[in-house]
């Protein structure tokens, strides 16, 4: 699944592990989302988007047709 | 600027905090499987050779079985709940990895035994192998 954490987290200048520590996970983990390799669960996706102040599916992109 | 580094500072100590508390219990796994293996090694009986039955005293091989039980079954408990979601699915994974090992190889050794070329199957080496096989699983999905 596609995602802008990297993004969305360079914009406010946190490393990963910066990152993970606001969301209560590790580095790796922060690393393993942003590169693909995992997706969150949803009770950490709702994190991530509470913390950025926007919808999941404003960082994440699933790929499917949402129209 | 303050705000900044107390916030800075405030993520800093929840990653080691974090840290320690995964480190604390690998730590305590650590030096349980320590002690019974130096405890295990100073009563062994020499005569008996390497692996060989009876070769520990009952009392030892009773509280050993007892603390690995415990030890093994709340370090794992604790384990799961000061890992991350991903380090979860990772530590499922390869629990997974070394069962299918151990359910792989048995009957595949058994069936080889059967016909005669290979010897009896041994629960050490199949245990070993699925050490093995999770610690590779485990390298592969933390390192990858």
């Amino acid at each position: 699944m596609k995602n802008r954490l990297k993004v969305l987290r360079a914009e406010r200048d946190w490393s990963q592990a910066e990152l993970g520590a606001r969301l209560d996970v590790s580095r790796q983990a922060i690393n393993a989302i942003e590169t693909g390799k995992y997706d969150p669960s949803l009770p950490l996706a709702f994190r991530i988007a509470r913390l950025f102040g926007m919808t999941i599916e404003e960082i994440f992109d699933d790929g499917g047709d949402h129209g | 600027m303050m705000e900044a580094t107390m916030v800075d500072q405030d993520w800093q100590m929840r990653a080691r905090q974090r840290q320690r508390r995964i480190n604390t219990v690998v730590g305590a796994l650590f030096t349980v499987g320590l002690v019974c293996g130096f405890l295990v090694g100073f009563f062994e009986d020499d005569e008996a050779g390497l692996l060989a039955a009876n070769s520990i005293p009952p009392w030892l091989a009773i509280s050993s079985a007892i603390v690995f039980l415990i030890a093994i079954s709340f370090g794992s408990w604790k384990l799961m709940k000061v890992s991350d979601e991903h380090e979860r699915v990772i530590h499922t994974k390869t629990t997974v990895v070394a069962g299918n090992v151990m359910l792989i190889g048995y009957p595949t050794w058994f069936v080889l035994w059967k016909g005669g070329l290979v010897p009896e199957p041994d629960a050490l080496w199949l245990f070993m192998a699925g050490i093995i096989g999770s610690m590779i699983a485990f390298a592969w999905y933390k390192l990858r």
